[in-house]
């Protein structure tokens, strides 16, 4: 039997690795999905790797609403400042 | 590239379709090529056009694939032009598919036929429950499709934690003994025009009210039913659905009140006191921008957006659809 395939489409574009120069001077930032499990991961996580590794202290920051996704506009602002992120999704 | 596959002579269909991780779990028709194409009978010219992206995968279906998932489902011939307008309005952007297919919410697709396009669906007795072919596949196809083209795979990318039944399928149609203009002319769309509306919702929730015999008195009860303080519409806001049975609805319009009227009535009295919600959830309120109005909490921002149409059959029930409130309801015009 042949069937059609019900997860056939167009496949989105090719993602093009990006290298980038920084020029920010700020260190370590954590990024929320703005609900409170990911403030208790950032927290922790940025804690070990000020205390591990001297990355820190991490600056935490979150997107406006946890139902949509972060706004370029956003992961910008953060690139520009930041030279090393860490992303929470917690819940 | 190729869009069909052939099922080895020895595999039993539904077997196969669990193996490659298909499927919604319940059986489903095999989308050979003679089905797919019949699926396909009839469609408006410009019926691709609609077919955009669809995350979290980022691919585009197409009439084809979209059509193997109608047959699928089970879908009988003829609600394409549906199916289709119901993809067109949860891509519009501010449906927020990402978000709704994403979310630890348990929000499904809801569907929500108005106008002519209603015919073969149903808005009568038991129209949220089993029974009409239509309501039943229609809701599921648009699930299939998110599923297997979009990716929202449960576990992975669907990351509810409970989920609900409305994801297998939630679709209807407004009741034809509305005493005020259906949802799409309120909408501004023409009487003559087919309308479907989407909206990332909540099961229904039922408000029963057999003692009320003004439309006062039942408006106390729904906004007793939507003062819910676990619901995404007290801290994410947006939209929901008033969905009124056709015995409430005649009580309201025979006592003199407008859609407008029940919106604000219900926006003045649908009130969560400060004690009902926990200190800590209070905090987190704050945290999010939401803050009380006096002694009490709102259900979203404002009475516009409550959305109120008319279903369901004999008995003195209604039902109150919350949404995953970052969502729009969406409507738009089935394409003829």
């Amino acid at each position: 039997m042949r069937i059609v395939d019900p997860t056939h489409g167009l496949a989105p574009g090719t993602t093009v690795e990006d290298t980038v120069t920084t020029t920010a001077t700020g260190g370590l930032c954590g990024l929320s999905n703005s609900k409170p499990g990911a403030t208790v991961l950032l927290e922790t996580i940025g804690q070990r790797l000020d205390v591990d590794q001297g990355l820190g202290p991490m600056h935490l920051a979150s997107k406006p609403s946890a139902a949509a996704g972060a706004d370029p506009e956003l992961l910008d602002h953060l690139a520009a400042q930041y030279r090393l992120a860490v992303v929470a999704i917690g819940d | 590239m190729t869009d069909t596959l052939e099922v080895p002579p020895d595999a039993v269909w539904d077997d196969w379709v669990d193996d490659r991780g298909w499927g919604d779990g319940l059986p489903t028709v095999a989308p050979t090529e003679e089905r797919v194409e019949a699926m396909l009978a009839d469609l408006p010219v410009d019926a691709d056009k609609v077919l955009a992206p669809l995350p979290p995968s980022g691919v585009t279906p197409t009439l084809r694939s979209v059509a193997a998932n109608a047959v699928m489902a089970g879908c009988p011939s003829g609600l394409m032009p549906v199916l289709l307008t119901a993809l067109e309005g949860v891509v519009t952007p501010e449906y927020n598919l990402h978000g709704s297919l994403a979310t630890t919410h348990p929000c499904a697709p809801m569907v929500l036929v108005s106008g002519p396009a209603r015919a073969g669906f149903h808005g009568g007795g038991n129209c949220f429950g089993p029974g009409n072919r239509a309501n039943a596949t229609l809701g599921r196809a648009l699930s299939l499709v998110l599923l297997h083209v979009g990716g929202a795979t449960p576990g992975l990318l669907d990351r509810s934690t409970q989920g609900s039944p409305a994801k297998y399928t939630f679709c209807f149609a407004e009741s034809d003994e509305s005493p005020w203009p259906g949802l799409g002319v309120q909408r501004g769309f023409g009487p003559d025009d087919g309308v479907v509306s989407v909206m990332a919702a909540e099961p229904p929730h039922n408000v029963n009210d057999h003692g009320s015999t003004t439309g006062e008195e039942i408006l106390t009860t729904v906004a007793g039913t939507m003062a819910e303080s676990g619901s995404n519409n007290v801290y994410v806001r947006g939209p929901h659905l008033l969905v009124l049975g056709p015995e409430h609805a005649a009580t309201l319009h025979r006592d003199g009140w407008t859609l407008d009227g029940i919106r604000d009535r219900l926006w003045a009295t649908a009130r969560i006191p400060l004690d009902r919600i926990s200190p800590g959830n209070r905090r987190q309120f704050v945290e999010w921008g939401v803050e009380p109005d006096g002694d009490a909490y709102t259900v979203s921002t404002g009475p516009e957006q409550l959305h109120i149409v008319v279903a369901g059959g004999a008995g003195k029930h209604s039902a109150w659809i919350p949404s995953f409130g970052g969502t729009e309801l969406c409507s738009v015009r089935v394409r003829r």
